[in-house]
């Protein structure tokens, strides 16, 4: 088994507001990039996503690579950190939103 | 303006109901995302980076005071206080939540307003001069006859399932303020041997193959207009490429059987199908010149507003470059600038749509205009007002006198929203507006169109620009590519790309390279920089876009 390098994780919308969520190791999905569940393996990554593409409550779900900086996980594509945080342009989006907030 | 009638609100009221229960539904888990996502676009419901988003179709750009309310409570209530006006004359709500988009579509039912047809392989929005019906050089005003195209297009059974969006400009003026040659259809209202006729531009189109579009007809009676149109959508929907979406628009069948080949097809349908016109068209075209008719007397006390010019240095700036003539003696038509520097174009909050709802229905006859370069319109303003309107616009900081300027710049949402971009837009067209308003030389430089696009998709026009540039991702970077000597009005032509693209960190000082060239090489203070550009052709600026000073090595 080859180790998945750089890693990924698994992210997805809301159905209901579409907001971004990720796949946490609990298998819950939460709104927050770091407490996604990193994959170090493709194979075991893809039949967990395809898995959950089946729950009629998320939208979309794809693997997106990521990197692992002083234990804050970011994606490798600016896009993704985009998503992960919200506009530039108004400070709106999960920049703006507590931290306890929920999907 | 135009009402519903009772058919429409019929209409309308029933495909919400209808949108209500297949939102409904997905929740449920009754429909997948793949049963579910052509419906929502039907509805004008996208799912972009953050959240959703749901475009709003103003037709022609025309909005009531009551609408403009109405989309400020929307944005208050089920949004973060704000909407994006488009470079199509759309509104767009950048954070819905689906569960709420069916209340959304009820209240913006109210006013006569929905989202049908903002998306998906259909004939979107028909667009139009945002000065229809009050410019000084109007042959005829366009917005009856868009009226009309969109009453025949919308839900039109035959063209729900075309091989590709499908977009139709109207103007009614010599004059091209609707970019009319960068539509699938674009229609130009003019007299033809004593009546009124319609020349008709084929095959248009920016995104990825920008092409402009070929002249089809060059004046077709009125009479055929509805049955030609559909003829042209005939042809289309049968030949048009459905096995690549990036061939399917119908600029590439154009091209592909040559614009000859392609009027014989037209011809030759439009035999079949003019016979079932049987004339309610026309007689419905009839009832719509009425609806839009305008013929209010003006009585106004100009003395304010001469007395101010007068005065006021900063009322004086804002006429000068936010005002324009009006048909009609006593009125004038003002631009109102949605580019204060360092904004968001296009952008307006809750409080200014409110405001500007109040301003234009205490002193523009109740109407406004969407522009699609980003900015709102009072059309119809008597001139002794325009003292009160600047001052209102004062109150909603909605006063910025650039109109025309380099900070009066087009720029799509770029990947701050749009799931398709490639680059941001917003904060390229933040800098570029901040740095020249900066420098104080925006009224130096004169009119100059700047469009910025975060994708190959164009929809801030880039290739249209007089300075276009385009947000791409080059190994992992944001990278802007540079367009020059693009025109979007009568004169349209597809701007010249320069050369490799520049980072974000510079893009902005390239663009001032650029303009400084500019200042530099033109013959006088009076010479564009669009004329100065044709004068002089695009090699002396590449040069200068490319010269970067900050390479220089230093003696110390």
């Amino acid at each position: 088994m080859a180790r998945l390098n750089p890693p990924v994780l698994i992210t997805a919308n809301a159905l209901a507001g579409g907001e971004v969520i990720y796949l946490t190791e609990q298998q819950t999905w939460s709104p927050w990039i770091n407490e996604g569940f990193i994959f170090n393996d493709l194979d075991t990554a893809n039949t967990v996503m395809v898995a959950r593409a089946l729950e009629h409550e998320v939208v979309g779900p794809y693997l997106m690579s990521v990197l692992v900086d002083n234990g804050q996980i970011k994606g490798q594509d600016y896009r993704e950190n985009f998503r992960s945080l919200g506009p530039t342009n108004y400070w709106h989006g999960k920049q703006a939103e507590d931290d306890d907030a929920s999907v | 303006m135009h009402r519903y009638n009772a058919f429409d609100e019929e209409f309308v009221r029933v495909r919400n109901e209808q949108f209500r229960d297949q939102v409904k539904r997905r929740l449920s888990g009754g429909l997948t995302e793949d049963e579910f996502k052509p419906l929502r676009l039907m509805n004008g419901v996208y799912l972009q980076l953050h959240a959703y988003m749901l475009r709003v179709a103003i037709p022609y750009g025309t909005l009531s005071s009551r609408q403009l309310h109405k989309l400020a409570d929307i944005a208050d209530r089920f949004d973060k206080g704000y909407g994006h006006f488009t470079t199509r004359q759309n509104i767009q709500f950048n954070w819905p939540r689906l569960i709420d988009i069916p209340d959304i579509l009820d209240a913006l039912a109210e006013v006569n307003m929905h989202a049908i047809q903002t998306s998906g392989n259909t004939i979107r929005n028909v667009t139009s001069d945002h000065l229809a019906g009050a410019a000084a050089d109007e042959i005829e005003d366009p917005r009856p006859y868009a009226e009309l195209i969109r009453q025949w297009s919308t839900d039109h059974p035959e063209f729900q399932f075309l091989p590709r969006k499908f977009k139709i400009a109207v103007t009614g003026a010599p004059v091209d303020r609707a970019v009319i040659r960068a539509h699938d259809i674009g229609l130009e209202l003019l007299p033809v041997e004593g009546a009124l006729g319609v020349k008709v531009w084929v095959g248009g189109g920016l995104g990825r193959t920008p092409i402009l579009g070929e002249v089809l007809h060059q004046g077709l009676p009125i009479a055929d207009l509805l049955p030609y149109l559909e003829a042209i959508l005939t042809v289309y929907n049968l030949n048009g490429r459905r096995d690549n979406k990036y061939k399917a628009r119908i600029k590439i069948l154009v091209q592909a059987v040559g614009i000859d080949a392609f009027r014989d097809e037209v011809d030759a349908a439009f035999d079949q199908i003019k016979p079932s016109f049987l004339g309610a068209d026309q007689t419905l075209l009839e009832i719509l010149r009425q609806d839009f008719a305008f013929g209010i007397n003006i009585d106004s006390d100009e003395l304010p507003y001469h007395q101010r010019l007068l005065n006021d240095p900063l009322f004086r700036d804002w006429v000068e470059k936010n005002v324009a003539p009006h048909r009609r003696s006593g009125l004038s038509i003002v631009t109102v600038s949605l580019k204060k520097q360092g904004e968001t174009p296009g952008d307006a909050t809750s409080e200014q749509m409110r405001g500007l709802a109040e301003l234009a229905q205490q002193y523009s006859f109740d109407e406004l205009r969407v522009s699609h370069e980003q900015n709102l319109i009072l059309p119809h303003v008597p001139l002794g007002d325009l003292p009160a309107i600047f001052d209102g616009l004062q109150r909603i900081d909605l006063h910025t006198a650039n109109v025309g300027l380099i900070s009066d710049l087009i720029a799509c949402p770029g990947m701050d929203y749009c799931t398709l971009a490639t680059a941001r837009s917003i904060p390229i067209a933040q800098q570029i507006a901040q740095r020249f308003d900066a420098l104080g030389l925006e009224s130096t430089i004169g009119e100059l169109k700047l469009k910025i696009s975060g994708c190959i998709n164009a929809c801030g026009h880039h290739h249209v620009g007089h300075i276009g540039i385009l947000g791409l991702n080059k190994g992992g970077v944001e990278s802007y590519q540079i367009t020059l000597g693009g025109d979007a009005t009568e004169h349209a032509k597809i701007g010249e790309k320069i050369g490799p693209g520049f980072g974000a960190e510079e893009i902005v000082p390239a663009v001032e390279r650029i303009v400084d060239q500019y200042l530099a090489v033109r013959s006088d203070a009076l010479e564009p920089f669009i004329e100065t550009l044709r004068r002089v052709g695009t090699a002396t600026f590449k040069t200068a876009a490319y010269a970067r000073t900050d390479l220089e090595v230093s003696d110390g």
